[in-house]
């Protein structure tokens, strides 16, 4: 008999071990299917503005921060070449020339641009 | 006798006993699964004015789609132009094939670009210039679209409608929405939306029969003008025949490989721009020009 018992609590021990790690994981899955989506930086592919932070990281104008004209590419680079501008190979490479200044093609943000190269 | 009828039925009282925890934990899961599940009623359900519910139907439309593909007429404000000062009009064809391809062409009056992503490597193809830039990213869409925003600073045209989960893209960024009643978007009778957010305002129109989102214009509150993106959709296929190798890029020739510059490199370029020394050096061949300290 109580063999038996302790049998049978030992069982039912098992049991209730089972049932929390199935509500474990019940609550966990819960928990993922809720938070499985990919947040962006971009905005429809339009970047979002930079978010202005003051001394000891405050937000001093997230929602005020008012951007002007396209965002500007680095001093050295442009979006596209001057008009009258054609390729020459240098070392194996193509570059771009107008007015005796030469730039390299490059990628950056899913489009061409150039930057300004010394030859 | 007694004494074994008794040992006899007590397996049987613990037997009925013993499921019950089991019970509580599959209805707990069935409840959470169902849960989740009103997110997967079938997108022919009438919708209703409700602007969330409409979102979620449209959302779960494109996702269900394993191939779709659909074309989008694009107008981009001079401000909203990466680097240039002009407006864009470009008209880009999106073409998906879930889970891990995609491919995008752009048509604009001055240029034609490609993006291929087929799960392992992005190539973006400068189609006016004969240029090319590849660049390993390895993953699903939603991870490839994570991965190419973080790295490189840039997202597919578009990308929140060609995710796994259109419906969290779209709403983790909105802050309201309402129902602004239905009208007509070259000659498809939609839903009108109007969702704001931190960033940008939306104004986006839903089809009342396909439930497929048909206009988007979104005006960037926090930019001088409030510049805007006006997108219109059309041809959608949720069922297209697609090539698979239209999804993996190929050189031709007389096209050459170039550096994919990420926003890292950029920001580097950036930093020394203002208040580094100089960094060029014009003895030293094909060097970038930087600002000069003072200039």
């Amino acid at each position: 008999m109580r063999r038996t018992n302790s049998s049978y609590r030992g069982k039912f021990r098992a049991a209730r071990e089972r049932s929390k790690t199935i509500f474990g994981a019940a609550l966990v899955g819960t928990l993922l299917l809720s938070s499985v989506c990919v947040a962006l930086a971009q905005v429809y592919g339009v970047r979002r503005t930079a978010v202005v932070r003051g001394p000891n990281t405050t937000v001093v104008a997230s929602k005020t921060t008012v951007v002007a004209g396209g965002t500007a590419l680095p001093h050295g680079y442009i979006a596209a070449l001057p008009s009258g501008y054609h390729a020459v190979v240098v070392s194996g490479a193509r570059y771009y020339t107008v007015g005796g200044i030469y730039y390299r093609p490059q990628i950056y943000g899913g489009r061409t641009v150039y930057v300004r190269v010394h030859i | 006798m007694l004494k074994i009828a008794r040992t006899e039925q007590r397996p049987v009282h613990h037997r009925k006993f013993r499921p019950l925890p089991f019970c509580f934990a599959f209805i707990l899961l069935a409840l959470a699964l169902g849960c989740s599940r009103t997110a997967e009623q079938p997108a022919t359900t009438t919708a209703n004015n409700d602007p969330d519910q409409l979102l979620r139907q449209m959302s779960e439309k494109l996702a269900q789609a394993k191939n779709l593909s659909f074309k989008v007429e694009r107008k981009l404000d001079a401000a909203l132009v990466e680097g240039r000062n002009i407006p864009e009009s470009s008209v880009i064809e999106i073409s998906v094939s879930r889970p891990g391809k995609f491919h995008a062409k752009s048509d604009s009056p001055d240029n034609a670009r490609q993006i291929f992503f087929d799960g392992q490597t992005l190539s973006i193809y400068d189609q006016t210039m004969k240029l090319y830039a590849a660049a390993p990213v390895v993953g699903t869409i939603d991870e490839a679209v994570a991965k190419i925003d973080k790295i490189y600073g840039f997202t597919p045209p578009l990308a929140e409608f060609i995710l796994s989960d259109p419906y969290g893209a779209l709403s983790k960024q909105f802050k309201t929405r309402a129902y602004k009643g239905t009208e007509n978007i070259a000659g498809v009778e939609c839903h009108h939306v109007s969702l704001s957010a931190d960033e940008a305002d939306s104004e986006l129109w839903i089809g009342t029969a396909d439930l497929m989102p048909r206009k988007l214009v979104a005006s960037f509150k926090n930019r001088e003008g409030n510049p805007q993106l006006q997108a219109v959709f059309s041809s959608w296929n949720l069922a297209p025949t697609l090539d698979e190798k239209m999804f993996t890029f190929v050189a031709a020739k007389d096209v050459e490989k170039i550096e994919m510059i990420t926003e890292a490199q950029m920001k580097e370029t950036a930093a020394k721009d203002s208040d580094g020394p100089a960094s060029a050096n014009p003895q030293k061949s094909a060097t970038p020009v930087t600002r000069k300290k003072g200039a």
